[in-house]
């Protein structure tokens, strides 16, 4: 898998995640997600591959990840905490079953 | 969030990664493989010998990595099985040469003589590393084994910076959205 293939599947299942939770304007959750993950999934590929520690940058991801779901859906913080932390478990697992 | 599910969750976040560390077989976006070429300058050297790689690795000098005899392209060829690893070149003089031995009795043998060793036909990389093909070339002689190549050219490609163009281009979007709602 490279690294594009890697960032199109994480848009595919986060914008589920995304759907999943909040449930209306679907073309713009798509679009975030595509957002969202074009920031940190490539940079986090690129940062990996320095062996950077892979925990520490998970971590990172998500604090990003829940700045970006709180400012563009407009969410209440908590509920961006839970999106994002949802969302990259889900993505993690995923990856690792299927990957 | 009921605690306990959300400290199972924290957990899970933190374990997996671990996990995936752990499995060799998970395709990995942060690394590729590329290709290693190697061929022998000087083969026409040696009109006697007939020269052969051998792998080294977990399997090697079974029956399941063959022996392969270097030909006229100079080129030298590995077992393609995983566990046959690299490979060593021997030079073996065509009147003791058949082409039933196997490795482990080439490499047990008084007369085959070893003139490369650790030989690899890839590499595993960095996606950062900007190298997509290798080109070893080998000079040889009898009286000793070696395994640095006398020259070694490499073919490089730099598309990976693309994929710096796709963070840079979102993060630009994303700064354009917030201020136009700002405004």
């Amino acid at each position: 898998m490279n690294i594009v293939s890697a960032l199109i599947l994480t848009i595919l299942i986060e914008f589920v995640i995304y759907a999943i939770f909040i449930r209306k304007d679907y073309l713009l959750l798509l679009g975030y997600s595509l957002l969202i993950n074009s920031i940190t999934n490539p940079t986090m590929n690129i940062a990996l591959s320095f062996s950077l520690n892979l925990i520490i940058l998970e971590f990172i991801v998500f604090l990003v990840e829940i700045f970006l779901i709180k400012h563009l859906m407009k969410t209440k913080y908590q509920f961006a905490v839970l999106l994002s932390f949802v969302a990259n478990l889900i993505s993690l697992l995923i990856g690792l079953i299927f990957a | 969030m009921n605690k306990s599910m959300f400290i199972l969750g924290i957990f899970l976040l933190i374990a997996l990664p671990l996990v995936y560390a752990d499995v060799p077989s998970v395709p990995d976006p942060t690394h590729k493989t590329i290709s290693v070429v190697n061929n022998i300058t000087n083969l026409n050297d040696f009109p006697d010998y007939v020269f052969v790689s051998v792998s080294n690795g977990p399997a090697g000098g079974s029956s399941m990595c063959e022996v392969i005899p270097i030909g006229q392209d100079q080129i030298i060829e590995i077992a393609a099985y995983r566990w046959c690893g690299s490979a060593d070149v021997y030079a073996i003089k065509k009147s003791d040469y058949n082409q039933n031995l196997t490795g482990s009795q080439i490499i047990n043998s008084s007369m085959a003589i070893k003139v490369l060793s650790g030989i690899t036909n890839s590499e595993f990389l960095p996606v950062t590393d900007t190298r997509s093909t290798i080109y070893n070339e080998y000079k040889i002689n009898l009286s000793n084994s070696t395994d640095i190549p006398h020259k070694q050219v490499v073919e490089t490609d730099y598309s990976f910076y693309l994929y710096l163009i796709i963070p840079i281009f979102a993060i630009i979007v994303v700064i354009v959205i917030l201020v136009k709602r700002r405004q």
